[in-house]
């Protein structure tokens, strides 16, 4: 119970904090809520008087001025269309305040993941993270949608209750003691839906969960024969699935017909009460009737009302959450220091590990003298990529200090990074690049012979609506990228696996053209690709062991002469 | 203003150009389950809106005879009530009803299109599955069938509720006043028009709602997907104003979509207004010359409005229908899709032991791909070759010269557009599915592992395996160490797609599984990323193992693996253009040669020895 209180004022928190974001849009929507709640009760009045005055007159009486009658039109016309009126003004712009707040929020975002750094991702998992923008951003939304109904809600039964204890002390009484009735069971419903809807939801997860691997693993199920097998799994869940969605058809199933014998029932006992009210004479029929009219206008918003409230718990988790990540402190950028004259890179005692306390890189010097290729050696998890993400301004260093000349070094990934979007947006990152210098750097990541052949040349979309290129590809791609933003230090990480020995050879050639006189740390493994380097930094478990000529190291250290030559020992 | 949305080519893949009573009446015929005692669910809807008919028909009673001259008569007015309160529960129970029936056969009839659609996926070639953007399947069985889900929640248990509702009222006001009923139908017409045209709109609306809200989704992805890229470009402004603009684009539509539903809902009430004067003026016009009573006009008034009060309810379910129904063509026609590999009728075993294979004079043709450009060149043309039983060949081949098409037609991953692919002198058109992959294994590329443990993945190649049996297939390759090195053995737990284990590793579990199958022929497709030499060394030794006692065909993509086959067929562009051992290849001038003397510098650990 407590939990639901504080989630309730939670709720009123996020509400408040809300609107002082947009202010505008949710008065005029409330105002329009308010001419709809004045508009209703108002409606049962002139109900009344055309019932008490044109009706019974006639039909009692046998005649009636006709121009009663048209004002009697008019009026329940001029109503109906102030009310129509009211509910447009709410209900656009509660959608103007919502999307003006989810905007906020997502701009936030948006802010938030283009400027964290690395490691924040890596603590985090991308589901985690695409929710805030997306479904907790709309569970936000969807509970602030309705609150200028909400707050209408109020005003009608503020003035209803006023209205009806004027037309008669008794009935209306009897009436205004419906209410709570009413909302109450649409709470409970509400609250009794949340844990079954959850484990639908969970359900509909799992489910998802297979068909995902089932479907990226479809050759191998193919190429086993294990289909009928995949089919056991996935039949299994979804009857999972089913038994989690019956609990929520019968609850609601109940909840429907709850609502709808309530305030019927609720009506015939408020006839019953008002036929006494008449015999008394303390009332006319038409006060009977316009008691019955409003309590059938009321069923609809008290039902919707309680379930929003009921629901808001649900956005307000959304809200948590996403406030939780914008208003956790931001680190400062990495800025990598400068190095001594005449060097490109210098790292001093340098230490790294990770959040889980993985130690990845252990006391590591290096000094690199400008314009000077590198080729980094070392085992897998040997801390290649790490040491590179650390020039690169990705990581900063736990102990020991980096620097490298001209700022942060540009590196190239491993796994070849595309964005959605034409060629020429992921060569051209910064979208600060010459059409020339985009042209040189395709030359010479030998990215520009493939190009020639897609049918948009430069301009082809690529990423997973458009073309799809081959590992090789987006691995040129990539190289492209970097040799087209200029740098005085590029780190390439292993990022030529995927391209057959010739291309690579080519790219490899090309390299000291791209750097254009700057340095280069490539982490290599190929002899061919470590015979152009100048000098080779070996690394063993997070340290750097030698650095020096090939030949030297070859001559000098067993480990790496065993490590390099495992291909040509593969070879024979 | 009108702007067309298109769903991407891509998407809509398989999905048939149906309306939506096409759709309706499609699947109300692939859906057996659906039709099950559905009759009866509507008469239950039906007698349910009799619950919300009581109060304006007791209204009428109790005016006329009731309160006679300002006087009430109670005891009858009670007698009434208590015979309403009656029907009222029996109503209610009868909507309850339908709408568990809704619910329950709704969710049936999901359960079996899910199964229906995931076994059809598994049922597609490996071309047609290919051909669907990463996610369009498992859109097909989990979120389009979810919106047919919600939609049996709510829109669905609304329209029939709510048009019963209608229909009924309707019938009840032409008992009552044929006149006033049709002046109130009259009245309402218009309303009809109007919500036509309007719901056309609004569904438009909501649809470029849904291709924003995918576009914004997928630029903050990439944000989070390409964050160490974007870093190390220092491309954090240009992303983020993308996505900015996405997100901009996403408020605009939806505020344009939420605005035209604000113009739809209150027209209910702004017609039912116009009813309600027009009844007043007619009824009190006419007065008691007629048969029209004051408390008929008065329950006339209550029924106008239980007639109009529906239409601003559906109208909160236009869009949810919509999706509803879109969805439920998308798994119609994924259902009803052929796949382009039918297996025989009646189809034949593979005979015991290493058979051997053959191609003749075989040509494939990817299918056009909906988008793509007129030139589609074969994968394949005019391949002929004979390889002996328990044989040991390596195709090799660059980049696009059809390998991996190869590889798939023999393990009958997809069938030749022209010519024949024989194993043991068989066509594999005409080998039952069973025996096929029992006899012809092949371990693909990408060595894809299930997120459970190393047994289990193994354990894919046969299903009633047991942990000896998975722990020999290891010892048989020579992995016993690599095996005892791991923290769990055969229960270590591999990871989502196998993350656990490093590229290396999981082509040893892609190796074992292979082997427990005890295929008597193996189709490899080498993995062509980089593997740390030692791994790569015990790779290659496994690999031998494996292919031993078997008939076996390599893509390698390692020349190291291709020198070590007894044969070496050579594609280029489709075409087999080399075919002989490695010493006669690298002899020979050539495709191979030129490969073979281009690798041997990249490995050569002497600079410049080439």
């Amino acid at each position: 119970m407590a939990k639901t209180e504080s989630s309730l004022r939670g709720g009123l928190a996020m509400l408040w904090g809300s609107i002082r974001m947009h202010p505008r849009p949710f008065s005029v929507g409330i105002i329009g809520a308010a001419m709809y709640a004045a508009g209703t009760v108002a409606s049962t009045r002139l109900l009344k008087w055309v019932i008490d005055n044109v009706i019974r007159v006639r039909f009692d009486q046998g005649s009636i001025p006709t121009r009663t009658v048209v004002i009697a039109a008019g009026a329940i016309i001029l109503l109906g269309t102030f009310r129509s009126v009211s509910v447009i003004l709410r209900r656009s712009f509660a959608t103007r305040g919502v999307n003006a707040v989810t905007l906020t929020l997502r701009s936030h975002v948006i802010e938030q993941f283009s400027h964290r750094p690395i490691h924040w991702f890596d603590e985090r998992d991308t589901g985690t993270l695409m929710a805030h923008a997306g479904v907790d951003t709309d569970a936000v939304g969807e509970s602030l949608g309705p609150l200028p109904l909400t707050v209408g809600v109020l005003f009608l039964l503020v003035f209803s209750a006023a209205s009806l204890l004027v037309t008669d002390v008794v009935l209306g009484g009897v009436a205004i003691s419906m209410f709570p009735l009413l909302m109450l069971v649409s709470v409970n419903y509400q609250r009794s839906q949340t844990s079954p809807m959850q484990r639908a939801q969970e359900a509909v997860g799992d489910l998802t969960n297979i068909v995902h691997e089932s479907v990226d693993g479809a050759v191998v199920v193919k190429a086993f024969g294990a289909a009928a097998l995949e089919r056991r799994r996935f039949d299994r869940q979804a009857e999972t699935l089913r038994q989690a969605k019956l609990v929520t058809v019968r609850e609601r199933a109940r909840f429907t017909a709850l609502f709808g014998l309530i305030p019927n029932l609720a009506s015939l006992l408020l006839l019953v009460v008002g036929a006494y009210r008449v015999r008394s004479g303390a009332i006319t029929l038409g006060d009977v009737t316009s008691v019955l009219y409003l309590f059938t206008l009321l069923v609809w918003p008290l039902g919707v009302v309680g379930y929003m409230m009921g629901d808001m718990t649900h956005g307000y988790s959304g809200w948590v959450r996403v406030r939780a990540m914008l208003d956790s402190a931001n680190p400062s950028a990495i800025l990598p220091g400068i190095p001594p004259a005449g060097e490109a890179v210098s790292l001093c005692g340098v230490g790294f590990a990770y959040e889980d306390g993985r130690d990845v890189l252990n006391d590591v010097h290096l000094s690199v003298p400008l314009g000077q290729v590198i080729a980094l050696v070392g085992a897998t998890g040997s801390g290649k990529t790490t040491l590179l993400e650390l020039l690169a301004g990705l990581r900063s260093p736990d102990r020991g200090t980096v620097a490298t000349v001209g700022g942060p070094g540009r590196m190239v990934f491993q796994e070849p990074f595309l964005f959605a979007g034409s060629l020429l947006d992921n060569v051209d990152l910064s979208g600060r690049g010459s059409p020339h210098l985009v042209q040189r750097a395709m030359t010479h990541a030998q990215a520009d012979e493939f190009v020639v052949d897609l049918p948009a040349g430069i301009d082809t979309i690529v990423g997973e609506r458009g073309v799809t290129l081959s590992g090789g590809q987006r691995q040129r791609v990539a190289l492209a990228r970097a040799f087209a933003s200029p740098s005085s230090l590029l780190l390439v990480d292993d990022a030529t696996s995927s391209l057959d020995p010739s291309t690579e050879a080519r790219v490899l050639a090309a390299l000291p053209e791209a750097l254009q006189g700057g340095s280069a740390i490539i982490v290599a493994s190929r002899p061919s690709t470590i015979g152009l380097a100048d000098q080779v930094a070996f690394m063993e478990d997070g340290r750097i062991i030698a650095f020096g000529r090939h030949e030297d190291l070859l001559d000098a250290l067993p480990a790496y002469r065993d490590l390099v030559e495992a291909y040509e020992r593969d070879r024979a | 203003m009108s702007t067309e949305v298109e769903d991407s080519e891509q998407d809509m893949l398989g999905v048939p150009n149906w309306t939506v009573t096409e759709t309706l009446r499609n699947g109300w015929k692939a859906c057996p389950e659906l039709r099950k005692g559905a009759g009866l669910t509507v008469a239950f809807a039906f007698v349910g809106t009799a619950g919300r008919l009581v109060l304006p028909i007791l209204l009428q009673r109790a005016i006329d005879r009731g309160f006679k001259d300002g006087q009430a008569n109670v005891r009858l007015i009670v007698q009434l009530s208590l015979i309403g309160a009656v029907i009222i529960g029996l109503a209610q129970w009868a909507t309850r009803e339908a709408n568990l029936r809704l619910g329950r056969e709704g969710e049936h009839a999901l359960m079996a299109m899910r199964m229906r659609a995931f076994a059809r996926i598994h049922s597609l070639s490996v071309a047609q599955q290919a051909d669907f953007r990463r996610g369009v399947l498992v859109a097909r069985v989990t979120s389009d069938l979810e919106n047919v889900s919600h939609f049996f929640e709510w829109g669905g248990s609304q329209w029939l509720l709510d048009v019963s509702l209608m229909i009924v009222t309707a019938v009840v006001m032409f008992i009552y006043d044929p006149l006033l009923a049709l002046i109130v139908i009259a009245v309402s017409a218009p309303l009809f028009v109007l919500l036509r045209v309007l719901q056309r709109r609004l569904v438009m609306a909501y649809r470029e709602v849904r291709n924003r809200n995918a576009d914004f989704l997928s630029s903050v992805s990439e944000l989070v997907a390409g964050a160490p890229v974007i870093r190390a470009y220092g491309a954090q402004r240009v992303r983020a104003d993308r996505a900015l603009a996405t997100a901009r684009r996403l408020r605009t539509t939806s505020v344009r979509a939420g605005s035209l539903s604000a113009l739809l809902f209150p027209a209910g009430e702004m017609f039912s207004s116009l009813a309600v004067a027009s009844i007043v003026g007619v009824g009190v016009w006419r007065g008691s010359s007629s048969d029209l009573t004051a408390g008929s006009l008065i329950a006339f008034i209550f029924l106008a409005y239980r007639f109009l009060e529906p239409i601003g309810e559906l109208t909160e379910v236009l869009d949810n229908t919509q999706t509803a129904v879109s969805g439920w063509r998308r798994v119609l026609g994924l259902i009803a899709m052929e796949t382009t590999v039918p297996a025989p009728i009646d189809g034949c075993d593979l005979p015991l032991g290493p058979p051997s294979i053959a191609l003749k004079d075989v040509t494939f043709h990817y299918p056009a791909r909906p988008g793509d450009d007129a030139d589609n060149e074969p994968a394949l043309r005019d391949v002929t070759f004979h390889l002996e039983p328990g044989s040991h060949v390596a195709v090799v081949g660059a980049t696009g010269s059809g390998k991996t098409t190869l590889a798939r037609l023999l393990t009958r991953l997809a069938d030749p557009t022209e010519g024949h692919v024989l194993v043991a002198d068989v066509d594999l058109r005409d080998v039952n599915d069973a025996s096929l992959r029992h006899r012809v294994v092949l371990v693909p590329q990408e060595p894809f592992l299930f997120n459970t443990t190393v047994g289990d993945n193994v354990r894919m190649g046969q299903a009633d395996a047991t942990p000896e049996q998975l722990t020999a297939a290891f010892v048989d390759l020579g992995l016993q160490d690599w095996l005892a090195g791991l923290p769990d053995g055969l229960s270590t737990s591999v990871g989502e797609r196998g993350e656990n284990l490093s590229a290396g590793e999981r082509q040893l579990v892609a190796l074992a599984r292979a082997s427990v199958a005890s295929p008597s022929c193996l189709v490899l497709d080498e993995a062509t990323s980089s593997v740390d030499p030692g791994t790569e060394a015990t790779l290659a030794q496994a690999l031998d193992r494996l292919a031993n006692g078997r008939t076996s065909v390599v893509i390698a993509h390692r020349l190291s693996t291709a020198a070590r086959a007894d044969r070496i067929l050579v594609f280029d562009q489709g075409r087999l253009v080399q075919d002989g051992c490695h010493d006669e290849l690298v002899d020979a001038e050539g495709i191979y040669a030129g490969l073979y003397a281009s690798w041997l510098s990249a490995t050569s650990s002497v600079p410049g020895s080439d």
